[in-house]
């Protein structure tokens, strides 16, 4: 994938409705954000909906990235993940996805645990990596499922079969902690 | 709830972002957001703090049309986008009652303005119309002296009519005079010493009648946001 700048640039022009340049920008990033969508809404065909519909508000709304803010790859990916969790928010995706059996052994392993093998990311993606892994196991599991399924509180609490209130206790000390560890970084 | 606690504050931002911000809390901290520029700042940090997680995701070759299917949606939402139809060039007047203009920020400062040299980037602010088509793209140079505005797209202007471009100071009510909008090229505009200080500000653009000395306030105003952003090209 291209360097945070390159991608910034990219952006930029496509604001300017650089049709080369979205070409280049589709080219750099769409397999790792096919990766992303795909990862939350388990099928192909929906995740490919989603990284067209992705792309087409990319180009319509390039002009209000801002760098400052966030990554070129963050706010894409914001982008993607949103409107994936949006699709599996409205149908039954998820109702389907949540009834296999093997996906529910994914969700009940989802962590950040996997990616620790990763090599080749940048600082922040590092300290993240650090900071997530100063969590407990319950924490880093609850923001993850958040994060990468869009499960509310109470599909959180069904999910790891814990109380509700337990749950948002996980979540909301778990990203205090984050915080915490990200801004001592 | 207790907006006034940090703690609070700080996880329903989180939370928002996570997306486990649902119903009505959900509702009413979208509410509150819009009225706080300060909660707004931290949830676009949690923004940051969260979506960085996306970074981690495996690539996955996306299908091999989707690229194609992409092209062609942006060819059917963009087509004419040179030429303004009746309904864009109307609904520029449209967006001047509703004061419905945005501002928006790029950064691809020597694509807007080949001709300029690249030794001062300085701040680029885009402004927008309704249908994001760019108008006007505004330069300003590091020490604040000028402003180099091009015009980007087409505009239907009414004879007899210009528009102003208009500076308002962090926390001001009031707006400063900084000079016309090119109809069409590129046009310099010195800034008075006194509002150097007041940069970075809000950008604001009003209609004028096109020989109307310079007003001191503006007729009709179009309200317009977006901050000034620190240029790439500073990079060495």
């Amino acid at each position: 994938m291209a360097s945070p700048e390159e991608l910034a640039i990219l952006l930029a022009r496509c604001a300017l409705k650089d049709r080369q340049a979205f070409e280049r920008l589709y080219r750099h990033t769409s397999a790792k954000l096919f990766g992303l969508i795909l990862r939350i809404v388990k099928n192909e065909e929906l995740a490919s909906d989603v990284l067209q519909d992705g792309f087409v508000r990319i180009w319509n709304h390039a002009a209000d990235f801002d760098p400052r803010k966030a990554s070129a790859f963050t706010w894409m990916g914001s982008i993607m993940r949103n409107r994936a969790i949006d699709l599996i928010r409205r149908g039954h995706t998820r109702k389907s996805s949540l009834s296999n059996s093997d996906d529910l052994e994914w969700l009940a392993d989802e962590s950040v645990a996997p990616f620790l093998d990763e090599v080749d990311r940048a600082e922040s993606d590092r300290a993240l990596q650090r900071c997530l892994g100063t969590l407990s196991h319950d924490q880093r599991q609850a923001i993850s499922l958040a994060y990468f399924r869009g499960l509310t509180h109470e599909e959180l609490a069904r999910h790891l079969n814990a109380p509700l209130g337990t749950v948002k206790s996980w979540l909301r000390r778990g990203l205090l902690r984050l915080r915490d560890c990200l801004e001592s970084e | 709830m207790k907006y006034r606690d940090s703690s609070i504050v700080d996880l329903l931002c989180a939370e928002h972002v996570l997306g486990t911000l649902a119903g009505a809390a959900r509702r009413r901290f979208e509410r509150l957001i819009e009225q706080r520029p300060d909660l707004r700042r931290r949830r676009e940090e949690w923004d940051l703090r969260l979506n960085a997680m996306a970074v981690e995701s495996v690539e996955v070759v996306a299908p091999p049309g989707a690229w194609a299917k992409v092209l062609s949606r942006i060819d059917g939402s963009s087509s004419g986008s040179n030429e303004p139809g009746l309904t864009q060039r109307l609904s520029f007047w449209r967006g001047l009652t509703l004061a419905s203009w945005s501002a928006a920020i790029v950064m691809a400062i020597l694509l807007v303005m080949p001709g300029q040299a690249p030794d001062a980037p300085g701040y680029v602010v885009m402004l927008r119309d309704e249908h994001q088509t760019p108008i006007w793209v505004i330069k300003m140079a590091p020490d604040a002296a000028q402003l180099l505005v091009n015009k980007a797209g087409q505009m239907d202007m009414p004879a007899g009519k210009r528009c102003d471009l208009w500076l308002q100071p962090p926390g001001s009510e009031n707006p400063y005079r900084l000079g016309s909008l090119p109809d069409q090229g590129q046009m310099t505009i010195a800034v008075p010493e006194n509002l150097k200080a007041m940069i970075p500000g809000q950008f604001l653009v009003s209609i004028e009648d096109a020989d109307a000395p310079d007003p001191r306030h503006p007729d009709t105003l179009i309200h317009m946001q977006g901050e000034w952003l620190a240029p790439l090209a500073n990079r060495t």
